[in-house]
């Protein structure tokens, strides 16, 4: 019952390391795209993991896609407009 | 006061529909706090692509030790809650009590820190809130304020939520110590557990945002 989470803690702070590692060893446009990467991954382990979303009510589920939904619509928007002028 | 066995709210018929229903309002309500955040991030995103060098230099004189230890601490504090969560399911009271209490210090530590830094960054005048004057030693001072700008309010809206979460962690670990019921418990504190969790989603990107993009 704990082994889950506590591998979960595990992946976020080697996410975690890898991140800030690639941050101190070789900063530049890759790693800030690996940066977001990782901060995606743990996002997405705590969601999943912490927040039992993977376990979670089909209901559930739909109003949380629908949060990421509307932030998508929100970034995707605001950024196209931006790189697009 | 309750007795026998208990029993959902009148508007409910299971105690299963009232704990879902408990749960699905949490989600709802951090989705609209996904998009308060959500704005500030877009906002920050914006000026980073339109001052990308100003903004990574900025950066720099940001404490990544600091931030970095307080994202273990926030890492692992949702792992306590996660563990306090199941060891309510289980009635473990004693443990539940104890991971909440650990969850809680390790928040108020991040805060301490947090405090710490905010105290570094006035110390060397780059705290442009509340007509601070703001002494930039780099070349792009006017971008540099506003990157700053950006992490003060980063940084004092998430530790504002941290607070709040807080608070709402000693109110689960008071409904623990009266145990009310089984299910009233493991429902009040999934909630509370929910936010919590939300609370270092939003941080991760924080960090990542401000401390890590400095190349």
């Amino acid at each position: 019952m704990y082994r889950p989470l506590i591998v979960t803690w595990l992946l976020m702070l080697a996410l975690l390391g890898a991140s800030v590692g690639a941050t101190l060893l070789v900063p530049g446009q890759p790693q800030r795209a690996f940066s977001l990467l990782c901060a995606t991954a743990i996002a997405a382990l705590i969601v999943g993991q912490f927040m039992g979303l993977r376990s979670a009510s089909s209901v559930v589920r739909l109003f949380a896609l629908g949060g990421l939904v509307w932030l998508a619509f929100l970034f995707i928007l605001t950024i196209l407009d931006v790189i697009s002028r | 006061m309750t007795t026998g066995k208990p029993s959902p709210a009148m508007q409910f018929a299971t105690l299963g529909q009232q704990r879902h229903a408990g749960l699905l309002g949490m989600w709802i309500f951090l989705a609209t706090e996904l998009l308060l955040f959500g704005g500030l991030f877009g906002a920050f995103a914006v000026a980073r692509i339109q001052h990308t060098e100003a903004f990574a230099e900025a950066a720099h004189h940001l404490d990544l030790m600091l931030g970095g230890i307080n994202t273990v601490l926030l890492l692992s504090s949702g792992l306590a809650m996660a563990l306090a969560e199941q060891a309510v399911k289980s009635q473990r009271r004693r443990a539940a009590m104890m991971l909440i209490g650990a969850t809680v210090l390790m928040g108020l530590v991040f805060l301490g820190i947090k405090g710490y830094e905010w105290y570094l960054e006035y110390h060397h005048n780059l705290m442009p809130v509340l007509g601070m004057a703001f002494e930039y030693p780099g070349a792009h001072g006017p971008q540099a304020e506003m990157f700053f700008n950006f992490y003060f309010t980063m940084t004092g809206l998430h530790a504002l939520h941290m607070a709040i979460g807080i608070g709402a962690l000693v109110w689960a670990m008071a409904r623990i110590r009266q145990w009310p019921d089984a299910d009233t418990a493991d429902r009040q504190v999934s909630t509370v557990g929910l936010y919590w969790a939300f609370v270092d989603v939003i941080w991760i990107f924080v960090f990542t945002s401000l401390y890590l993009m400095r190349g």
